[in-house]
This record gives C-alpha cells, sequence and structure tokens, in this order.
C-alpha cells in the first residue's frame, strides 16, 4: 500500500474541515440527540437492564446528567459526545478512494453506530459504577482508556468503511487473479 | 461458461468475488482479533502486571509528560510550577491525568500496527516505539497550549481540551500509521 504525502495532508485537511463544519452543526443537534440518549436510558431503566431508578436528564449545553435512588450520579459531558460524532462524519466523509454520494450514502448507518456505542457506554457505566465486579471494572477501564483515543469513530469508520473497501478489493482482485491463472 | 482470454464478464467478476469473499473477511476478522490481542497484551502488561510488582509505570508517565510540559513552558519563558502532576501558571493549574497521557491514542496505533499481516515483529515493535514518541511529542504540545489557554483565556480550556486537541492527536496517530506502512514498504519492498 503505496501512501503518499499529499493524499495524506489531503486526507487530514479533509477530516480537519468537516470535523470543524459538523462542531458548528452539532451545537443545534446537540439537544436533539441528549434527548434521545436520555430516552433510552429510560427505557433501559424501565426494562431493568440498569437500575430503575436512573433517571436521565438532558441539560442544554452540558450534556446528560443521570442519577437515582441509591445510585451514583453520572455525567454524560455533551463536547466529548459532539465530538465523536464529528470525527465519525468526518472520517468517513474524508474517505477518499469512494465518491461523494457514495460517503454520504454511509453516513446515516455510521451515525446509528455511534449513537448505539454512546448508549451501550452510558448503559455500561451504570451498572460497572452501581454493580461492577473487579473484572468488570478492569474491562470497563480498558474501555475508557481507548475512548480517550476516539475509539468509538475509529471503531465505526472501520465498521462502515471496511465492507466497502473488501467489496471493492473483491470485486476488482478477482479478474485478473482468474486471468493470470489461464496463462 | 465462456469467457475470453484478457476480458472479465460481469459473471465471471461476480464468481470471483464470491469465491473471495469468505477469504477477505477471515483476513479481517483476523486482523480485528490480532489488534484486540495486541491491545489487551499491552494493557495487562502496563495496567495490571507492573503495578502488581510495584512498579507503576502509567503513574510515572504522568510525571514525566508534566515535568517535560513544565520544562518546554520554562524553555518558553511561562514561569510554570510543578507539584507532582499538577502544573500552575500565573494561578491557574492544569493536573496530567490518566485520561490525558495519549495511551488511549497509543494503543490503537499498537493495535493497528498488530493487525497487518505480514509485517515482521521487530518492524511492529520499532513503529510502536517511534509512535509512542511521536503521540508523546503532542500530548506535550497539547499540555502545553492547555495549561497557557487556562491562565490566559479559560473560556477556550473546555472546548480545546474535549474537541480540538483530540482531533490533533487523532491525525497524528494517523499520520504515525501512515508513515509505518510506508516504512514497511522500504524494509520488504514486496
Amino acid at each position: 500500500m503505496r501512501i503518499r504525502a499529499s493524499t495524506l495532508l489531503k486526507w487530514a485537511a479533509t477530516v480537519a474541515a468537516v470535523y470543524v463544519v459538523v462542531l458548528g452543526l452539532w451545537r443545534v443537534f446537540e439537544p436533539f440527540y441528549m434527548h434521545a440518549l436520555g430516552a433510552f436510558v429510560s427505557i433501559a431503566s424501565a426494562a431493568r437492564l440498569v437500575p430503575a431508578s436512573a433517571e436521565a436528564v438532558a441539560v442544554a449545553g452540558r450534556g446528560l446528567a443521570i442519577a437515582g435512588a441509591g445510585l451514583e450520579p453520572i455525567a454524560v459531558p455533551q463536547r466529548i459526545i459532539g465530538a465523536d460524532v464529528a470525527l465519525a462524519v468526518a472520517l468517513i466523509s474524508a474517505t477518499l478512494w469512494l465518491r461523494w454520494p457514495q460517503r454520504a450514502r454511509h453516513l446515516p448507518s455510521a451515525l446509528v453506530l455511534v449513537f448505539t456505542a454512546h448508549l451501550a457506554t452510558v448503559l455500561a457505566q451504570i451498572w460497572v459504577v452501581n454493580a461492577g465486579s473487579s473484572g468488570a471494572w478492569a474491562a470497563w477501564n480498558l474501555w475508557t482508556t481507548l475512548y480517550q483515543g476516539k475509539v468509538v469513530p475509529l471503531a465505526v469508520w472501520c465498521a462502515v468503511m471496511g465492507p466497502v473497501l473488501l467489496r471493492s478489493r473483491a470485486w476488482t482482485a478477482g479478474p485478473q487473479q482468474l486471468d493470470a491463472s489461464w496463462r | 461458461m465462456e469467457v475470453a482470454r484478457g476480458e472479465a464478464s460481469p459473471e465471471f467478476s461476480m464468481l470471483s468475488s464470491l469465491t473471495r469473499w469468505p477469504a477477505l473477511t477471515h483476513s479481517a476478522v483476523l486482523g480485528a482479533v490480532r489488534a484486540g490481542g495486541v491491545i489487551a497484551a499491552i494493557y495487562a502488561f502496563l495496567y495490571v502486571f507492573l503495578p502488581a510488582t510495584g512498579i507503576e509505570p502509567i503513574a510515572r508517565l504522568n510525571l514525566a509528560l508534566a515535568s517535560l510540559s513544565a520544562m518546554l513552558m520554562n524553555t518558553l519563558g511561562l514561569e510554570v510550577t510543578q507539584s507532582g502532576t499538577l502544573l500552575t501558571l500565573r494561578g491557574a493549574s492544569v493536573v496530567v491525568t490518566d485520561e490525558c497521557n495519549g495511551m488511549g491514542a497509543w494503543l490503537l496505533i499498537a493495535g493497528a500496527m498488530g493487525a497487518v499481516s505480514g509485517a515482521a515483529w521487530q518492524l511492529r515493535i520499532l513503529g510502536m516505539a517511534a509512535s509512542a514518541l511521536a503521540v508523546t511529542a503532542v500530548n506535550i504540545t497539547r499540555i502545553v497550549t492547555l495549561c497557557y489557554l487556562q491562565a490566559e483565556r479559560p473560556m477556550w480550556f473546555a472546548p480545546v481540551h474535549e474537541q480540538i486537541a483530540p482531533l490533533f492527536v487523532v491525525l497524528a496517530a494517523a499520520a504515525c500509521f501512515a508513515v509505518w506502512l510506508r516504512g514497511l514498504e522500504y524494509a520488504d519492498p514486496r
């Protein structure tokens, strides 16, 4: 795989530009995202996936606060959530080997995956903080370490774009390989 | 099915992709497993095994980052005082914690280097060591910037800390990985 410096710079510039634009847009979408996250936490609480007393409250401009009787309170800062969303969109948008319409087509599934990862992280945190064993704490600490390295947007990019890359390789590599086998 | 030599009919491409798909999926899954294994092994060594023997590598890393950042800031003429991992500039303080030592980004680079098939383990270890230095350099710049902002532009601290700086760390990590991939070509041009 040959990666040129100019390609890398173009990629980085695209990532940075889209990231900044999405961070700007995030100020508009943040309340909806946080309310949706809070609603799913309430559903999980009603379904007893987490302690039934857990209540999520979206605080405008701050994030999500989760508290309840007998529970350790948890704060989910909106800026960190926003950075994940913006980076996931930026990485998909900067997938240079795809055309723009193709990249745009993969954005909804990427956003759904980011939301799912955030919801799973919040639910896991509620569970670990309140009832986690030492093994669960170790796994949680590994996750938080990777989380600060932005594992969510990077993993979402791999999950969404990996199959596209594999499919394109399979389609382009197939004929040449068979052709070569005839010689 | 007859196909002229050198031509690839759509049917032929589809057939070949179907036969290659399991192999490609298998290699992707194997890469993901290898990345997860490398990350888990390094994490277990640094965060579980070494602390159990009385060595605290992460605490030492945080302290080293704070010391190097203080040294750089004093060289730049910013009179910063250091107390352990606490840096104070003109009455405003920042603490270098486990969340801001760059280990997350470095573990992901190490996992990515571990996932690439066919690379010699010496080259992987060399890449991991070099990227650790690169991430540390970016991180020291980040800490110095954040310390300055906390003292001079406190309103900017949180957005830069939580939104802007992580972008640079991710871009630096991607650059490390790309340079390492390029290096693999020179080491083994096959």
